[in-house]
């Protein structure tokens, strides 16, 4: 299976199977992986492995705004200079969306693009179950996905500060983590008439967009947010892309758009692109939370998704 | 006809920053704005219980509100600032291979600019109010030179200044973003503020006695350092331009100065705490609050002056606090609130067969373990629905011979004093308790979360969760007859259930820790249900507790994070036994509903901390094992009445 779609400054290739044999690609030189948590992460880090000559691990502390790389800790600002002795323009480069968290994925996509290495691609194992709340939770609908979050934290590079003028424009990517959402509200002065949501739908698996509205219905009914709710394919990092591009298109010489990535990877991956192709600082920003993630918060594996990028 | 969006609003953030005419003054205003003159305040309280409408009330954009009608220029004596600080960015001047002294120079930049660009907008509000008067003034009065001393190109008119203020603030940022890229710009020093305020008070002469008082909200998020740089502001504050602070509770930790010297109370501040000073007349101010609104919304059958609430003359605060303006307001509150009481309560259960069904079971299998010879017919009689309700608890005490019940039913019956009413008081003891467990096992709505008091008592000084269980009940209630206004209690119960469950969920958002002050919160819930569910009702009502035999630091800070929360409220033992701390601590009673358990402080238990740490920390196997070892129950799920989907 194979879709494509073309933008006037980027381009997706996508493809997706139940197994990573039936996927067509090349051998890479370098990839780039983050720590598995459950079976799909430690699937995709073996198979980056075997198809790549060079393997890198990253993570971010969002508290010191370091990177732990190769053994070493890298302050984020200076993190293209290090990777510069591993990058090559005409190097195949993998980034493993499974095991990277969304702002490792935006720092690898930033020095890339610096070092105008325009064509890499990107895996995402999607799970067949995210592990369900054991404890006595009220809802079924509750699941185990994070240990805990350091909070709504700026990532240097790709930080505003949020006036106070009503003035700035938020969009929330929605998952099962609603209180993601009511933290944000409750941290920040963000202006609720100004916010938009967007479902990743179709999800993963049809039904699982259930959990997303039922989880986040609170939330949306008490920041009367019902009239700014909008869809975008959960695994397709285009349709975020674009749906991104006309938010930023419509917004007024005083507007800004903060973006805050916290729905499915594959729609992370395409806040990243877009922040990085778009390269305007002065009225893009990112909101981030930085959860740890917990062990086996998903199990097995139901589609592979390979997406060869073009910015 | 009542418009219930207007009722739905309950957060601070939604009535935006002018609260004139929304916001009704508390009873404590008075004592609040006497002793809040140039020292500095810290105003502390849990969430919901209106500290962010007070600091916005405080603010220009109400105090000069377009709305207000009467100025005169004792009002501009007290110019206010309000400030909740971006955390997330401020947050990222801190380390990345920079040093503490210059981040924190920046610091104290962006809240130059940022206090700068409020200072003029409060003049904007100034100009705005008085343009009627004969105090009115333009723009051109104001000339900014004095402040080329801090940056050359600093522009001499009122609305170039603001223009450059913001355009150096976007920059700024930039420049925070990529400082190892982009040149630093000029830092301003907090002099700036005092130069930019002496320019404003010489070239307006009517501000000539003003002072500027800051309210920075929601402290606690800022970094250590950042909070020394704030608690120095603080510490020196002095005409005309005074810091104040509001925060959670417990959250006041850091009271470094950057000069290493301590912030202390009462010398460099003074401690307000809201829900404290509110405790007082809380109930009489959630109802006012509730007719205000209802008021807004198309309610017209008030008892009372609306235009009252927004006062702060001190003969009408005073005339608020009086017997028989309380006896009236609480009237119409209850009016529209009804309760039961408790006959009715144990009427309805009597008239309900399931229920009344389930009174006889568990009599009837409480002989049946005494091997008695009575039966439940010798014990029944609905003359008496109370003693009815707590009979089943009775017959399950070893201490308590069915004669001796069977005694006292008869002098029930000939009038004459007997044990379930007077000293011993069985009826009084257990009836709330009974009334829990008889529903709680069928699964059913129990009527007893209603009426405005316990209402009151659910929302404990949280005034949005209060405003959030009235809005419920009134949008769930069907019957709109404009002439009687009055919520059934079934109806009132249900929103409860709604809230209790809603406000449980909001519990994963409550700081970094959320999820895990969620899992605490469903597991202590389901010891209390636990708890609750002793067929002998001999320790009815628990929902607090007590840890024995001293805790760990790791316990201690998660219980300062539930209470920072107020998911759980910390106070002193009343009845202390020897091996227990100084202090209990209460489960939010606004989760009672959920749990099916008593929203009074009633009885606590004793944890260890060995035990309070497995409930806190530990996985579910541990916890199972708890629960299996001390309360002999399983863990089940219990079906959500308001599952959605």
């Amino acid at each position: 299976m194979n879709y494509s779609n073309y933008k006037d400054f980027m381009n997706i290739n996508m493809q997706y199977d139940s197994t990573s044999s039936k996927l067509s690609y090349e051998d890479w030189d370098l990839g780039f992986v983050g720590s598995s948590v459950d079976d799909r992460g430690k699937e995709a880090i073996a198979f980056i492995g075997s198809k790549t000559k060079k393997v890198i691990k990253i993570e971010y502390d969002p508290i010191n705004y370091l990177i732990l790389i190769e053994e070493q800790s890298i302050g984020i600002d200076f993190i293209d200079d290090f990777l510069m002795s591993y990058l090559d323009l005409e190097s195949k480069i993998i980034l493993d969306c499974t095991s990277l968290g969304f702002v490792e994925l935006l720092i690898i996509s930033q020095v890339l693009s610096n070092y105008r290495i325009k064509d890499f691609d990107a895996i995402y194992l999607e799970p067949e179950y995210y592990r369900a709340d054991r404890n006595k939770g009220i809802s079924k609908r509750d699941f185990e996905l994070s240990k805990s979050f350091e909070g709504y934290i700026g990532i240097p590079g790709h930080t505003l500060s949020i006036s106070t003028d009503n003035c700035d424009k938020v969009v929330f990517f929605c998952g099962y983590e609603s209180e993601r959402i009511e933290r944000a509200f409750e941290d920040l002065n963000l202006n609720e008439e100004k916010t938009q949501l967007i479902f990743g739908v179709p999800a993963f698996h049809s039904g699982w967009e259930m959990n997303s509205f039922s989880n986040n219905i609170r939330v949306i009914d008490e920041r009367n947010l019902n009239r700014r709710l909008y869809f975008c394919g959960a695994s397709n990092p285009l349709a975020i892309y674009e749906k991104l591009s006309v938010i930023y298109r419509g917004l007024s010489v005083d507007e800004r758009l903060f973006i805050v990535p916290i729905g499915t990877k594959p729609m992370a991956l395409g806040a990243c692109l877009f922040k990085i192709c778009t390269n305007d600082n002065q009225k893009l920003a990112i909101l981030y939370d930085h959860p740890k993630r917990k062990e086996e918060r998903s199990s097995k594996i139901s589609r592979w998704n390979l997406y060869n990028i073009s910015l | 006809m009542i418009n219930e969006n207007i009722l739905a609003k309950n957060r601070a953030e939604e009535f935006g920053h002018d609260l004139w005419e929304e916001f009704v003054i508390p009873h404590y205003y008075r004592e609040f704005e006497i002793l809040n003159s140039l020292k500095p305040s810290i105003i502390v309280g849990g969430r919901g219980c209106g500290k962010t409408m007070l600091l916005r009330y405080l603010c220009h954009e109400s105090q000069f509100s377009p709305k207000r009608k009467f100025l005169d220029n004792v009002v501009l004596n007290r110019i206010g600032l309000y400030w909740k600080i971006d955390t997330q960015f401020a947050k990222t001047m801190s380390k990345r291979g920079e040093d503490e002294v210059a981040w924190n120079n920046a610091f104290i930049h962006m809240s130059v600019l940022i206090l700068s660009m409020e200072i003029l907008k409060s003049i904007e509000s100034i100009q705005k109010s008085f343009m009627n008067t004969k105090n009115q003034f333009d723009f051109s009065i104001f000339d900014f030179s004095s402040l080329t001393g801090f940056e050359e190109i600093i522009p001499n008119e009122f609305i170039d200044l603001k223009k450059h203020l913001k355009s150096s603030f976007n920059k700024f940022q930039m420049w925070v973003g990529n400082y190892k890229k982009i040149p630093s710009p000029i830092f301003f020093p907090i002099n700036f503020l005092i130069e930019l305020i002496d320019t404003i008070k010489g070239d307006l002469p009517i501000l000539q006695n003003s002072d500027f008082h800051v309210y920075i909200d929601e402290y606690e998020n800022l970094l250590t350092e950042q909070k020394r740089i704030v608690n120095t502001w603080v510490k020196h504050s002095e005409s005309p331009l005074i810091f104040n602070l509001a925060m959670k509770r417990n959250a006041f930790g850091e009271r470094l100065t950057v000069g290493n010297e301590q912030i202390a109370g009462i010398h460099d501040y003074r401690e307000f705490d809201l829900e404290l000073l509110l405790d007082k007349q809380y109930d009489i101010f959630a109802a006012e609050i509730l007719l205000f609104r209802l008021k807004q919304s198309g309610y017209d059958e008030i008892p009372i002056n609306i235009d009252d609430l927004f006062s702060t003359d001190i003969p009408i605060i005073e005339k608020r606090k009086s017997d028989s303006y309380r006896l009236t307001i609480l009237k119409k509150a209850k009016q529209i609130l009804p309760g039961y009481s408790q006959i009715e309560l144990s009427e309805q259960v009597i008239k309900d067969s399931i229920l009344k069904n389930r009174i006889q079971e568990l009599v009837e299998k409480a002989l049946s373990r005494r091997n008695s010879k009575y039966e439940f017919s010798d014990f029944y009689n609905e003359k008496y629905p109370e003693v009815m309700i707590v009979l089943f608890a009775l017959l399950n005490r070893k201490d308590i011979t069915e004669e001796a019940l069977l005694k006292e039913l008869s002098f029930l019956k000939e009038g004459k004093p007997n044990k379930f009413y007077g000293k011993t008081a069985w009826v009084h003891n257990n009836f709330i308790g009974c009334m829990l467990f008889l529903y709680s096992k069928l699964g059913r709505l129990c009527p007893l979360y209603s009426g405005f008091e316990t209402f009151s008592k659910m929302s404990k000084g949280n005034i949005r969760h209060f405003l959030e269980l009235c809005f419920k009940s009134i949008a769930n209630n069907s019957v709109s007859n404009s002439e009687v206004f009055i919520i059934d209690p079934k109806v009132q119960s249900a929103a409860a259930k709604q809230v209790s469950t809603s406000l449980l969920k909001e519990v994963r958002a409550l700081g970094p820790q959320g999820n895990s002050l969620y899992t605490f919160v469903i597991r202590l819930g389901t010891i209390f249900e636990y708890c609750r569910d002793n067929p002998s009702q001999s320790e009815p009502e628990q929902n607090h507790f007590t840890i024995k035999n001293g805790i760990s630091k790791r316990s201690q800070n998660f219980l300062d994070e539930l209470c920072k929360w107020s998911v759980l409220y910390e106070g002193r033992l009343t009845k202390r036994k020897n091996t227990e701390m100084g202090v209990e601590y209460t489960l939010n009673p606004i989760y009672s509903s959920y749990f099916n358990i008593s929203f009074r402080k009633k009885r606590r238990i004793e944890i260890s901390d060995a035990e309070f740490g497995i409930i806190a920390f530990e996985g579910l196997e541990m916890f199972d094992r708890l629960i299996k070892t001390k309360y002999k129950k399983e863990l089940g799920f219990m079906p959500n009445l308001f599952e959605l989907f």
